[in-house]
């Protein structure tokens, strides 16, 4: 079976952004591959002016809550990096071994692969953080960048909501058969956190732009 | 309805009649703000010939709601305007998504939607209709959201929200045609095409026109009025009106609020009985999160009772300044507050408490609102206002003066009866409501035990008085001139205690008389 494959645009976030935008994009997704009945969830983001989808499956959203918390104790501890979560949608199939044991394999047909990329906060100095030689109108001027920031970023979520279902309605043979009367998720899913180190070119810009000594946990 | 001519099979007619009803609802949901369709029933809506299956409309919501397994709460727009706006399938279904200006009649189109069947000649792909319903299914999920990312739905959000008739609203428009877009609208709309839904013998198209950028029609800037109100164009305070003006009662159903805008965000106007900065209410917007929305204030209004009060026409500024305060602004006795029979007895410590109004005289007009600024607008809501009774209840989360407090402490609203009026014949806010204490002042029964009285010496009356008061004070002070005097009696029974000072002698008895003189009738 044809593994169908989606890379969405990287965003670039902060880390008090993460669960937000993840929540979004995982959401949408898992909605439109929840094709059993669903009572759609409409979610205002707190943080963009954006409404996403959530299939309404509690056992979903506990999931997605706890993979993101996950998520971001990992990119926590490195920081300006970009990392991976990959959602994927498999099938299990029993694997006859030639002798008398059989086991399950799972046989992914759909993966979808969202990239962030983590902005260290400390680039946007805040008033009541000290520092030698702070200059107040740096301060503001990071304001205006932050707000602009925000503006591309939400953009780029809309951009992203937008290739998710561009690529839906364009794949769908690849779908297995729906069981009839199933409730809520259709499809078994898994979601896995994949970081990539950071490259050496991207360590030496972020380092003359910061001017702070990195150090790696 | 009519079999479409290439004989699609029944199912497969039913699940395309579904996907059109679907389509209608999913678009309107988003688009329509919860109108009041309070008498809508099911019954209303007649069956359609057209549909095979028998007419959607006459199944339960229910039913309708799960299809293409996607569970959707009721639309009353969707439900109004299905099915007999379309004698088949084949006739496409188009909603337009306008903005309408109510003021003006304009409207702009923001959105138009087409679902549209196509038959093809010979069949395609041969698919049944378990895979077209499979494939709406998939596509249904992908407009569920969509309808979500378009600009449109920003002011559909912040229309229901509000909950306000605003100026500017959005309508929408069916028809079994295409209307062909201008030049102008081509060339500054968006088009997308979702995957079409093949069916046996055809397909369905679901595609949308819509305006990518609607920064130029912002309703969240634009002064909105509150629902069921209007603008009083003549309020208190105005420059060009008569600030002592009265004002006509506001049905329940009718005004605006009027609005006393004060100068500073957090404060009267810093000029005291001055002019006050007094402009039409610049009412909640949504884009203000704090400021509490009128409107629901005014839902909270009892039924048979007059929405907020007005400040009466005859009433000094100083007297309508003497009724409330801003949480910010420091609170200081004065005669008059203390004479001003609003007051509940006992008033709460706590200045965020509600309180109430009561047994205003006879013939006062009081304004239907006040509005006064700070973090919120706050705001009056008259549970109760009968100008023929002269009583009215008055519910705020405006501080009010408190009766025991430092009468040196200086507050902007201080009846201060040589300054009613300011300027050559130029009453200003504080004059009024200098004035309006006065009119309480004379009020025959005071809720705080004060008798009426014909100037502004205040009687205590003992048996009203449920909480400490300063007629209790008085009364306390008595008692203990009683207890200095009888002590001094004794003293001068007993010459080798010392005798306490002439000047407190004097002073206290200075005290006492004032305190006959107002007690004498």
């Amino acid at each position: 079976m044809n593994c169908e494959v989606c890379e969405l645009k990287e965003l670039v976030v902060e880390q008090f952004e993460v669960r937000e935008v993840l929540r979004c994009i995982l959401h949408t997704i898992i909605f439109h591959r929840a094709l059993g009945l669903v009572r759609p969830r409409d979610i205002n983001c707190e943080l963009f002016e954006l409404t996403y989808v959530q299939c309404g499956v509690p056992e979903v959203e506990k999931e997605i809550e706890e993979k993101i918390t996950e998520f971001i104790s990992k990119v926590s501890k490195h920081p300006n990096r970009t990392s991976q979560i990959c959602l994927s949608f498999y099938e299990t199939k029993d694997k006859q071994s030639a002798w008398f044991s059989s086991k399950t394999e799972r046989v992914y047909w759909e993966r979808w692969f969202i990239n962030l990329q983590i902005i260290n906060q400390r680039v946007h100095m805040k008033p009541n953080q000290t520092k030698i030689g702070f200059d107040p109108g740096e301060n503001s001027f990071s304001l205006e960048e932050k707000k602009l920031r925000r503006t591309a970023l939400e953009a780029s979520i809309r951009e992203n909501l937008f290739q998710i279902i561009k690529f839906v309605n364009e794949k769908m043979d690849h779908l297995p058969h729906i069981p009839p009367n199933v409730e809520g998720i259709s499809y078994p899913y898994e979601i896995a956190i994949l970081s990539s180190s950071e490259s050496s070119l991207d360590m030496l810009k972020r380092m003359l732009q910061t001017g702070h000594q990195t150090t790696l946990s | 309805m009519a079999s479409s001519q290439n004989s699609e099979t029944p199912a497969t007619e039913q699940v395309i009649t579904e996907i059109f009803a679907k389509s209608l609802h999913i678009i309107l949901e988003s688009r329509s703000p919860y109108v009041s369709s309070r008498n809508y029933s099911l019954d209303q809506i007649p069956p359609s010939p057209s549909s095979s299956g028998g007419s959607p409309s006459t199944r339960s919501s229910g039913s309708r709601d799960k299809w293409f397994n996607l569970a959707l709460r009721e639309c009353p727009a969707a439900l109004e305007n299905s099915d007999f706006w379309r004698q088949s399938n084949l006739e496409p279904l188009v909603i337009e998504i306008l903005l309408v200006d109510r003021a003006s009649g304009t409207e702009k189109l923001l959105e138009r939607w087409v679902v549209q069947y196509e038959t093809r000649k010979q069949p395609g792909t041969g698919r049944k209709s378990k895979r077209t319903y499979r494939g709406a299914t998939l596509l249904f999920r992908s407009l569920y959201l969509l309808v979500r990312l378009l600009p449109a739905y920003s002011l559909f959000r912040e229309m229901n929200s509000s909950g306000r008739i605003r100026s500017l609203g959005l309508s929408h428009r069916i028809q079994p045609f295409v209307n062909p877009l201008t030049r102008s609208e081509e060339a500054e709309m968006t088009h997308l095409c979702l995957t079409p839904i093949e069916t046996p013998f055809g397909r369905l198209k679901h595609s949308v026109s819509y305006l990518p950028v609607l920064d130029d029609i912002s309703i969240g800037s634009e002064p909105s009025t509150p629902m069921s109100t209007e603008l009083i164009p003549d309020y208190v305070g105005s420059p060009t009106t008569d600030p002592l003006k009265r004002f006509q009662t506001l049905p329940l159903g009718g005004s605006a609020p009027i609005c006393v805008q004060p100068g500073r965000r957090h404060s009267w106007s810093t000029d005291r009985l001055g002019s006050p900065n007094l402009s039409p209410c610049s009412l909640p917007t949504q884009s203000d999160p704090q400021r509490p929305s009128i409107p629901l204030r005014l839902s909270e209004v009892q039924k048979g009772k007059r929405p907020v009060g007005c400040y009466p026409s005859s009433l000094s500024s100083s007297q309508k300044a003497n009724l409330f305060r801003c949480e910010s602004a420091p609170v200081g006795r004065d005669s008059d507050p203390l004479s001003n029979p609003c007051f509940k007895q006992g008033m709460d410590s706590d200045r965020n408490q509600l309180v109430r109004f009561r047994e205003l005289p006879s013939g006062v007009s009081l304004p239907k609102e006040i509005s006064i600024g700070g973090d919120a607008i706050r705001y009056l809501d008259v549970a109760k206002l009968s100008l023929a009774s002269g009583s009215w209840i008055c519910d705020s989360n405006v501080q009010l003066l408190d009766l025991g407090e430092d009468s040196d402490a200086s507050y902007p609203f201080a009846p201060d009866v040589n300054r009613t009026k300011n300027y050559e014949g130029e009453r200003s806010q504080g004059a009024i409501v200098g004035e309006l204490l006065r009119m309480l002042k004379a009020a025959p029964k005071l809720q705080i035990g004060f008798e009426k009285s014909d100037g502004l010496d205040l009687k205590p009356n003992p048996a009203h008085s449920g909480s400490r008061t300063a007629a209790d004070a008085l009364q306390e002070l008595r008692v203990y001139m009683h207890m200095r005097d009888s002590i001094l009696s004794q003293s001068e029974s007993h010459p080798s205690e010392p005798k306490p000072e002439k000047g407190a002698n004097t002073k206290e008895s200075n005290s006492e008389k004032e305190m006959k003189e107002r007690n004498r009738p």
